[in-house]
């Protein structure tokens, strides 16, 4: 496998051309308050979908959502722990090298 | 000879064949884009139901190609696959695996047309023997450690259909597909068991979660595709409403959640996903009416294309990065801007957003789950649920593409790459929209299920559906980005993660290893051992049998020669009167 690099000066400007097409379609990721924006925007979309048929269902789906993904990444604490082993643990190389033949 | 007579399968075998010889790299990548084309075309063609005459062999009749409304949508999803695979190979120049990529995709197809268990098993063995080929190709000692693994467990399903089949002959004269109603029939439950490896049933799974990851960039891309999705085919052909599989399904759909929260290794992340997204199609299976043989189905065909994109984007990521370790990347966005999208799009499809292919497929699934009175059951697959969206839905593309950023900066993917992720990217919404857009809506997946009439019933974007799927979903996001804030989310860590394999990977291994250093040991002893047996034995016998034993000396022995002498004459006589009347 080998990782591309930027030396060439043709590759240089593809890859800032690239890093255009990058700042239009994620540019607003780096903003200042994005994180915060998209946390009330959840919270008030949250509160519009539970509101929905909230006499027939209470939101439980909503409810059930929120739980069931705490719960599995909060496993992710104790079984990391208990499972989490060095990456030569079975003697065996886990590494990536993978041979690809370019065209 | 009628060329629509042909499984489409045996098509891309040989040519398969052909590949693995063409020296030239444009020929080639033309075969291998060109041959699956007309595949399709022919399948597509082809009449359902019709009988092509059988191939007998050793008084067997063997029916190479039997298409119905069941194969077809599955034999479809194959070729599609493979030509989006193909399309995202182009960029290497590599014999072997060009030709045991068509070979193995072709061996899925033929397996999945084939009208009796021997043929069959013919090709769901030369689905194993080409496919190893992909991991091994990788080149690495991990590769070829799990390869041989992966090839052991293959060669097992395909020993136990074999020997499942034979029963099945044995006991009832058939070796037809036809459906069992239970698990105590001849064969039922060797091949139950075939099938349940290659779909990777709880502790029959590692060698999913072993091999995928540590094959080359397009391997993992190609395996994804066919295996599997074989056998939940031939689990909805052959066990359709057995019960067991409702709650495997749900199992299956639960466990790989807890594995994939913690996982380093993307692509061994997208590993435990597939194993989680296949437990839907085998509790619909379970669950056996039509409504969840159609969801299984429109599932399978969904998900062999979001699992191909999300598989695509991690093999570009490895490709251009040199490592798919959440743990060492991160900020991707910045330099595989494109990539980034196509990810997205397959995250929102697995996760089953409205408007993307995962959702219009697993409705159906829920409903008949739901609709069969398994309430239980139907919670598990709600947990499922979020449980996807955390590990592919958000995890895949957070840690590739946001998250930290560990500051490489790479090229885009090649375009070869970057096209055949738009064409699945296109799919998964082409085949999820309302009615209201023309041609590109939910009704074209629907009109292919096996049973296209009686899914006019469900309407997925009705409000009932939407409702309780972006509830969950939209929750399930906000608690990521509470977790996240609160510093609750575990962070990515390098190392490996311990999985049932460790039973045979270490006890296993070093029971084997002590038992082999054991025998060395004590075999020269027991040779020793046995060889003063045998001769202490054969001198007990000569000094008893042979002509200077005890047993000839004395004069009992020419008393005995001599009554032996009369006893035979008189038989003979004897013999002589009787045939004489």
């Amino acid at each position: 496998m080998t990782e591309q690099t930027t030396s060439s000066p043709q590759e240089a400007k593809e890859i800032e051309s690239e890093n255009e097409i990058a700042t239009r379609l994620f540019g607003w990721v780096e903003g200042k308050y994005t994180s915060l924006i998209i946390l009330i925007v959840l919270v008030l979309l949250s509160l519009v979908l539970m509101g929905i048929e909230w006499d027939k269902s209470g939101g439980f789906y909503g409810f059930f959502g929120f739980t069931a993904f705490s719960v599995a990444v909060l496993s992710g604490w104790p079984l990391g722990s208990w499972l989490r082993r060095k990456s030569s643990y079975y003697d065996e190389e886990e590494d990536e090298t993978v041979e690809e033949n370019d065209s | 000879m009628n060329i629509l007579a042909i499984n489409p399968g045996l098509i891309l075998i040989g040519f398969g064949l052909i590949a693995l010889f063409v020296k030239h790299l444009r020929v080639r990548q033309i075969l291998t884009i060109v041959v699956p084309l007309i595949a399709i075309v022919l399948l597509t063609n082809s009449q359902s139901e019709q009988n092509f005459p059988p191939l007998t062999v050793f008084h067997l009749d063997l029916v190479l190609y039997k298409k119905d409304s069941l194969n077809f949508i599955f034999a479809l999803a194959f070729l599609i696959a493979a030509l989006i695979n193909a399309i995202y190979c182009l960029h290497t120049d590599d014999r072997i695996q060009d030709g045991m990529a068509l070979g193995y995709a072709g061996s899925a197809i033929a397996a999945c047309l084939s009208g009796d268990l021997i043929t069959m098993f013919i090709f769901w063995e030369l689905t194993a023997l080409t496919s190893v080929f992909l991991i091994l190709k990788s080149g690495t000692r991990a590769a070829y450690f799990a390869s041989m693994r992966y090839l052991g467990m293959q060669i097992l399903s395909g020993v136990l259909l074999l020997t499942g089949a034979i029963w099945r002959l044995q006991e009832t004269g058939s070796i037809g597909l036809d459906k069992f109603n239970d698990l105590s029939e001849p064969g039922a439950i060797l091949i139950f068991f075939a099938f349940g490896i290659k779909a990777a049933f709880p502790l029959l799974h590692n060698w999913l979660q072993d091999s995928y990851p540590k094959a080359t960039v397009t391997g993992a891309v190609i395996l994804s595709a066919f295996t599997t999705k074989l056998a939940v085919y031939a689990l909805a052909r052959m066990f359709e409403g057995e019960s067991s599989l409702i709650w495997i399904g749900a199992v299956m759909t639960v466990f790989p959640v807890f594995f994939a929260v913690i996982e380093n290794d993307l692509r061994k992340v997208l590993a435990y996903s597939l194993n989680n997204q296949v437990g839907f199609m085998v509790c619909a299976i379970g669950v056996g009416t039509e409504l969840a043989i159609n969801g299984a189905a429109g599932h399978a065909f969904v998900h062999i294309i979001y699992k191909s994109l999300l598989f695509m984007s991690m093999g570009a990521v490895l490709y251009r990065v040199g490592t798919v370790k959440a743990s060492e990347i991160g900020g991707l966005y910045k330099s595989m801007p494109l990539t980034a999208v196509f990810c997205l799009i397959g995250a929102a499809s697995i996760s089953a957003f409205p408007l993307f292919s995962g959702f219009v497929a697993k409705v159906l699934t829920m409903d008949a789950v739901y609709g069969g009175g398994f309430i239980l059951v139907y919670y598990m697959l709600l947990f499922a649920s979020a449980g996807v969206l955390e590990h592919s839905g958000i995890k895949i593309p957070y840690c590739a593409f946001f998250g930290h950023d560990r500051g490489k900066r790479v090229e885009e993917a090649p375009f070869n790459m970057l096209l055949a992720m738009g064409i699945a990217a296109f799919l998964c919404i082409a085949i999820a929209l309302p009615t209201f857009v023309p041609v590109f809506n939910y009704k074209t997946l629907y009109g292919i299920l096996p049973y296209p009439d009686y899914v006019n019933e469900v309407t997925p974007f009705a409000s009932e559906h939407m409702i309780k799927q972006l509830q969950l979903l939209v929750l399930a996001i906000l608690a990521f980005v509470l977790l996240k804030r609160f510093q609750l989310y575990p962070e990515e860590r390098p190392g490996i993660i311990l999985d049932a394999d460790w039973v045979y990977r270490k006890p296993g291994f070093d029971i084997a290893k002590w038992a082999g250093a054991a025998w060395m040991k004590a075999h020269p002893a027991l040779i020793a051992f046995a060889q003063r047996i045998s001769h202490s034995t054969y001198k007990r016998l000569e000094q008893t049998c042979s002509p200077i034993g005890v047993f000839a000396q004395g004069v009992l022995t020419g008393g005995m020669a001599l009554w032996t002498a009369a006893l035979l004459g008189v038989v003979l006589l004897l013999s002589f009167i009787v045939t004489s009347f």
